[in-house]
C-alpha cells in the first residue's frame, strides 16, 4: 500500500509531506498503519462542513493499493476520532521518514 | 441544543454555579463549571443574546479561567484540573495555560477596557495535553486547545505566551469582526492574532516597541531545528530555515504575495505582509506599541473590519481610524500611511478610501 500524506496549516504552518510505502516498513509499523486505516475507514466519511476553525490542520491523503487509488481531503476538526488517530499515525511515520 | 434547553440553562443563576465551583465536591464543581460554560458561551452569541437579553445579564470585570487536562486523549475539554483562584498545579502546562490566559485577560482589560473574549466576561477555557505528540494549538470556537509538541520539532505550546495571546485573540476576532478563515480575510484573522499575541507578550514584559523581538513562537522549536521562532513580524520570511522543516515562507511585501490552496489559502503565509506593516508603524510611533499602534488596530477590528475584508480595505480602515483617533493629517495617520507603503499597499487616496467601506 502506498500512501501520499500532506498536512498543512496549524498554528505553525510547518507543512509535513511524505510518501509512505507500507511494504517498506517494519512489520509492526505496517500492521499498525493498516489497523488505523481499517478502523478509520477514511473513504467512508460523510461530507464535511466547509467552515474552518483558526489554526486547524488541513490534510490531503491519497491511499493506493491493488484495488486503485483514493484521496481524502479534510480538516482536523471535521474528522472523526478514528480518522484523527490515523492522521496522527501517518504524521509520525512521515516525520520519521523526513528525519531519516 | 434546543431553544428550550438553552433557556433552561439560565434558570439557575450564574452566581449559584460559581458558589458551587468554590465549595462543592469535585463532581459538583465539574457540573457547575459545565453549566457556567454553556451560559457564558451563549452570552457571547449575539443572536441568542437578543432572545435572552434579560436572562443573559452577568457580572462584569471578572477574570475567570478554567484549565482542563485532555490526558493525551481526543475528548475535549477533558478533566477539570484548575479553576480561578485555585492553587498551582504540579503540572507545568496547566500552570502556563492558567498564567498565560490571565496575562492575556489583563492585557485586554487594562489596555482596552475589554472584559474577556466577548467583552461580557466569557470564561477562558483551556485544555492542555491534547492528543499525543500533538504539534499544534488552536481555538475551536469555544476554547483554547494545546498540544505537548512531539519533542523533535516542537516543544509544548503553552510555553509561549504569545501563542496563548494569539489563540485568545482568535476568539476576540470571532466575536467582533467574524473574519472568514480563508484567503486574505483569513490572513487578516491570523494577522490580528499575531499582533495582539505579540502585544500581550510586550505588555507582560513591559517592553517598548524597539525593545521587543517581534517574534511569534520564539522558543517553540526544539534545539534540533535551525530557527528562532515560527514567524517574524519585523522580518517576515526569516524566522527559520531548516533542512527538515524547510524555510519560513512568509512574504513581507505585496509583490511576493503567495497564491496557494493549502493552509486555507495561505492564511499563515500572507499574514506576513500586514504583520510587517504593523511592525513598521509601531517602530515609527515609538513608545509602547499597544498605546497607539495597538489602539488603532483594536478599534479597526471592533468598528470597521467585516467578515470578508481584504488587505487594501483593512489598510484604508486603519488609516481612517488613525484620523478619527488622532486627527486628520496627524503624525499618527501619516505614519499609518507610510507603514502600509513599506509593504506595497497605498492608503489615503480616493481609491483606497472607496475601498474601505467598513462598518460605521
Amino acid at each position: 500500500m502506498r500512501i501520499s500524506f500532506e498536512r498543512t496549516g496549524g498554528f505553525g504552518n510547518v507543512p509535513l509531506r511524505a510518501e509512505i510505502d507500507t511494504e517498506q516498513l517494519p512489520p509492526d509499523r505496517k500492521q499498525e498503519l493498516e489497523r488505523l486505516i481499517e478502523q478509520a475507514r477514511p473513504f467512508d466519511q460523510p461530507r464535511q462542513s466547509a467552515t474552518a476553525t483558526p489554526d486547524d490542520y488541513q490534510y490531503e491523503v491519497k491511499i493506493e493499493d491493488s484495488s486503485g487509488a483514493k484521496t481524502i481531503r479534510t480538516t482536523d476538526s471535521a474528522a472523526k476520532d478514528e480518522l484523527k488517530l490515523l492522521f496522527d499515525g501517518l504524521g509520525e511515520e512521515a516525520l520519521r521518514k523526513l528525519r531519516s | 441544543m434546543c431553544e428550550l434547553h438553552r433557556a433552561i440553562c439560565f434558570i439557575v443563576p450564574p452566581h449559584i454555579h460559581e458558589n458551587v465551583t468554590r465549595n462543592g465536591n469535585e463532581k459538583q464543581k465539574e457540573r457547575a463549571y459545565q453549566a457556567l460554560n454553556v451560559s457564558a458561551h451563549m452570552r457571547g452569541q449575539r443572536e441568542i443574546l437578543n432572545t435572552f437579553a434579560v436572562l443573559a445579564t452577568t457580572p462584569t470585570g471578572t477574570k475567570r479561567r478554567t484549565i482542563y487536562n485532555a490526558q493525551n486523549g481526543l475528548t475535549l475539554p477533558g478533566k477539570l484540573v484548575r479553576g480561578e483562584g485555585d492553587p498551582k498545579s504540579n503540572d507545568t502546562s496547566i500552570n502556563e495555560a492558567y498564567d498565560g490566559s490571565g496575562k492575556t485577560y489583563d492585557f485586554y482589560n487594562k489596555v482596552f477596557g475589554r472584559n474577556s473574549i466577548d467583552d461580557r466576561g466569557l470564561r477562558l477555557d483551556s485544555s492542555v495535553h491534547y492528543r499525543r505528540n500533538f504539534n499544534n494549538a488552536f481555538w475551536n470556537g469555544q476554547q483554547m486547545v494545546y498540544g505537548d509538541g512531539d519533542g523533535q520539532i516542537f516543544q509544548r505550546f503553552t510555553k509561549i505566551i504569545d501563542v496563548i495571546g494569539h489563540e485568545l485573540t482568535h476568539g476576540v476576532t470571532q466575536y467582533e469582526a467574524g473574519l472568514v478563515y480563508q484567503d486574505q480575510p483569513g490572513a487578516l484573522n491570523e494577522h490580528f492574532s499575531d499582533v495582539f499575541g505579540s502585544l500581550v507578550k510586550q505588555y507582560a514584559k513591559t517592553q517598548k516597541a524597539k525593545q521587543a523581538d517581534w517574534l511569534i513562537g520564539e522558543g517553540i522549536f526544539t534545539p534540533n531545528v535551525h530557527g528562532t521562532a515560527l514567524r517574524s513580524m519585523k522580518a517576515p520570511g526569516t524566522a527559520y530555515n531548516d533542512p527538515v522543516i524547510g524555510k519560513d515562507p512568509q512574504p513581507a511585501h505585496m509583490k511576493d504575495f503567495v497564491n496557494t490552496t493549502s493552509d486555507f489559502g495561505g492564511v499563515h503565509i500572507n499574514s506576513g505582509i500586514p504583520n510587517k506593516a504593523f511592525y513598521e508603524l509601531a517602530i515609527a510611533l515609538g513608545g509602547n506599541a499597544w498605546e497607539k499602534a495597538g489602539k488603532i488596530w483594536y478599534r479597526t477590528l471592533l468598528d470597521k473590519v467585516q467578515p470578508n475584508t481584504q488587505f487594501t480595505q483593512c489598510a484604508a480602515m486603519t488609516y481612517e481610524v488613525a484620523g478619527t483617533l488622532y486627527g486628520t493629517g496627524s503624525a499618527e495617520q501619516k505614519a499609518v500611511k507610510a507603514a502600509w507603503a513599506v509593504v506595497g499597499i497605498a492608503v489615503g487616496t480616493t481609491l483606497a478610501a472607496a475601498a474601505a467601506g467598513g462598518r460605521r
